[in-house]
């Protein structure tokens, strides 16, 4: 038995719920007569949408891009024609233009995309095409993967992680992902270490994916990539608490892991980057986990970004009558929704069916101060407090809300069922609007 | 269209299973082994005791929500939490209680305890302790009347504690330990609140909430400790004045007030440190009352001072964020 690597004491243990989807092999999913690309599926300065109504386009031509330091480009799927941009609610209440393309099913590419070509080592060519290719962080939260491959000119990296923990129950993607892509997710890491020039990579993978860390481990032949297994915990796989629970560096409060020398990226994010430097594919498609008790067949799919819920869910076999909750993501950070008509994006890792069986969330008591929520932070913070402070609105005593990493850890282990989780997000955006006013 | 049918609840979604009533069932589950040992040895009074508080903080507690207009009173009362506040306050009485006492005792810790904060989990004392002190203070001669056992007709004693302090170190030097923290009676001895005779027996529940992680176990060990070591080094001055530190350990409320009194989660502090500057001051007043102070026991009083006390401790021992 290898050595499990934590984060300390904090943390929860929620049911893994995985056996649903982890033994399928991914399927793939072919676009129908519509995709909707969602202009932003990124965080930081929005996109505008590059085509207009009437516009033919090519499959991987770009349809969108942003301006400024930390922006992103969308592709489309397809080739076919614009049929129209419209504005579509998202989980989490973002409203977001969305370019509807009609597909004309002859695939004609941009030229010289997906085809092979040989990558010389060249750093700032190579974050380049990373920012072109449109590459994103898969693992949920979609920051542009170029920007966190550009660190401030003082700090040196000394050290790649891949975040291969996967945590969040149910999701099966990443791991089916190394599975049967084992030698393309391994020529990635080995990519990113050559063309940003970083000595030696580390991919921390949860326990109960043992057969994907002996695989990987059996076909591995660069010596400059370690696997290390993790304790399966949750939060595992957030970015500060996976770094501590490999390196037992720490990052600062407020800052970014580039401060201990570190770059951190999900396994898919890996795998896109390996398909865009090796076959100029830019990020147009992902492997998703559809899985819950609410459908009939829980799957992993690899399917074009913009295709719909609804079209996912009948290539599972459909929705069953029981299935009460749809969420975008897992189920401890994931978002809910209710049209089944919005489009998956990059960022999609999972679409979850959720049954009254499976979700036990209960009315809402007052705090008996357990202290559990303290307890279980993987960031130290005083969550029942903060959840007062934020409902509150009590400025003075919010400040650490912007510590807070949304993991819901606090709202899981609550005797009392309070949404700490929620009203401390919340209180985030209530306390940065505050602090812009101030200025 | 299909979409209708689906709901909007806030992340996360799964939970986890312990709920406040199962935390509060299972403190009464921790309570049993002391409970049932005071039921053999005071038979009937302790019985009467026991359910007379039970019956009259439900009922109190059932008025009160009421009165506060809460909603589903019924399921309110029964998570546990007044429960236990009923079962503690008996614990805390001598078995010659009558029941209309246990009557006050219960609308005493269900009005000022609790209802008068706003109830369950905004009450700053444990309301059960502010029952017992309020009657200690309202009936002096009844809350001291002590028996051994069932089988003595009205005949009262002082308990251990009570000869040391108003008989000196000589009238307790025979007693033994053993005895004592199993809970046996001892003939002339009075066995004190039907609740704490037995160290055995509480020890046996508190080892159970440890185990469920209800009560930390940092608390009854920080504060039985600190009671053993202060008693301890006056016990090195002058073992003549002094008792030995064992006696203090077997005597009185020191193992109820520390596995079930001061671990109140509702009153203790919030915060990992808070919690052991909280137990250490809980050790250190009792110590200081027992040797120094006009009462016999200082349990009760050195719990509702360190709860006066707990905003102002978390105040000063706020946990380390990460990356700090």
């Amino acid at each position: 038995m290898a050595k499990l690597y934590t984060f300390g004491r904090s943390g929860v243990l929620p049911e893994e719920r995985k056996e649903l989807t982890e033994n399928k092999k991914i399927e793939k999913l072919e676009a129908k007569d519509f995709v909707f690309i969602s202009i932003n599926q990124h965080i930081g300065a929005p996109a505008k949408s590059v085509v207009k109504e009437g516009d033919k386009v090519l499959k991987n031509q770009i349809v969108a891009s942003g301006e400024g330091g930390v922006t992103s480009v969308v592709h489309s799927p397809v080739s076919g024609e614009v049929v129209q941009i419209k504005s579509m609610v998202f989980p989490g209440e973002i409203k977001n233009d969305v370019v509807v393309i009609k597909n004309d099913f002859k695939y004609e590419k941009v030229s010289g995309t997906e085809e092979k070509r040989d990558f010389k080592k060249d750093k700032e060519r190579f974050i380049n095409e990373v920012k072109n290719g449109g590459i994103i962080g898969m693992g949920g939260a979609g920051f542009p993967t170029y920007v966190k491959m550009t660190p401030p000119k003082d700090k040196i990296i000394d050290l790649f992680i891949v975040n291969a923990a996967e945590c969040e129950p149910y999701l099966t993607n990443d791991y089916r992902v190394m599975v049967e892509f084992g030698n393309e997710f391994l020529s990635g890491i080995s990519l990113i270490l050559d063309n940003l020039e970083i000595p030696k990579a580390i991919v921390g993978i949860e326990e109960n994916k043992e057969e994907a860390f002996e695989k990987l481990q059996k076909v591995n032949s660069d010596k400059r990539i370690e696997f290390k297994l993790l304790k399966t915990k949750y939060p595992q796989g957030a970015e500060k608490q996976l770094i501590y629970a490999l390196t037992k560096r720490v990052v600062p409060i407020r800052k970014l892991p580039f401060e201990v020398g570190v770059i951190v990226q999900n396994v898919s994010t890996v795998k896109a980057i390996y398909d865009l430097i090796t076959f100029n594919k830019p990020l147009t498609e992902r492997v998703l986990t559809c899985s819950g008790k609410g459908i009939n067949e829980p799957k992993n799919i690899l399917a074009p970004v913009g295709v719909t819920v609804s079209q996912i869910a009948d290539f599972c076999g459909g929705i069953k009558d029981e299935c009460k909750y749809l969420i975008n993501g897992g189920p401890m950070m994931g978002k809910p929704f209710t049209d089944i008509n919005l489009p998956i994006t990059k960022t999609t890792s999972g679409l979850l069916f959720l049954t009254d069986e499976e979700v036990n969330i209960e009315e809402e008591n007052p705090c008996i101060r357990c202290g559990r929520c303290l307890a279980v932070c993987p960031m130290g913070l005083n969550p029942t407090y903060l959840k007062e402070a934020s409902d509150r609105r009590e400025y003075e005593k919010m400040d650490d809300v912007l510590d807070c990493i949304e993991c819901g850890s606090c709202s899981f282990i609550c005797p009392a069922s309070r949404d700490l989780a929620r009203s401390i997000v919340k209180g985030k955006q209530k306390y940065t609007k505050y602090l812009k006013r101030g200025k | 269209m299909q979409e209708n049918r689906f709901v909007i609840k806030n992340a996360p979604f799964l939970r986890g299973k312990e709920d406040i009533k199962s935390i509060m069932w299972t403190v009464v589950v921790a309570l049993l082994p002391a409970t049932l040992w005071s039921i053999y040895l005071y038979r009937y009074r302790a019985l009467t005791v026991i359910l007379s508080c039970i019956i009259f903080t439900e009922l109190f507690e059932m008025i009160f929500l009421k009165v506060r207009g809460v909603k589903n009173v019924f399921e309110k009362a029964y998570d546990g939490s007044a429960f236990i506040t009923g079962l503690l306050l008996a614990l805390n009485l001598p078995s010659t209680s009558p029941w209309w006492m246990c009557a006050v005792g219960s609308f005493v810790a269900m009005l000022f305890g609790k209802h008068i904060y706003g109830g369950l989990g905004n009450n700053p004392f444990n309301p059960a302790l502010v029952a017992r002190v309020f009657l200690l203070l309202s009936f002096p001669s009844i809350m001291t009347r002590w028996t051994v056992g069932i089988n003595l007709t009205s005949q009262t004693f002082a308990t251990p504690l009570g000869m040391l302090k108003t008989q000196g170190l000589s009238s307790v030097s025979n007693l033994d330990y053993l005895k004592l923290f199993f809970g046996f009676p001892i003939e002339g001895v009075g066995g004190g609140s039907i609740g704490e005779i037995s160290e055995f027996a509480i020890l046996i529940g508190g080892i159970l909430l440890i185990l469920r992680r209800i009560i930390p176990f940092i608390v009854p060990l920080l504060y039985i400790s600190t009671v053993f070591v202060f008693t301890w080094i006056f016990n090195l001055i002058d073992p003549i004045k002094y008792a030995s530190p064992f006696f203090h350990m077997v005597t009185g409320g020191l193992f109820l007030g520390a596995f079930f009194m001061a671990t109140d989660m509702v009153t203790m502090p919030i915060t990992k440190k808070g919690k052991i500057v909280f137990a250490f001051g809980c050790g250190l007043i009792t110590s200081l009352i027992r040797l120094f102070g006009a009462y016999p026991e200082g349990v009760s009083f050195a719990i509702l001072i360190m709860e006066a006390l707990s905003p102002t401790i978390e105040k000063f021992t706020k946990n380390k964020k990460f990356g700090e």
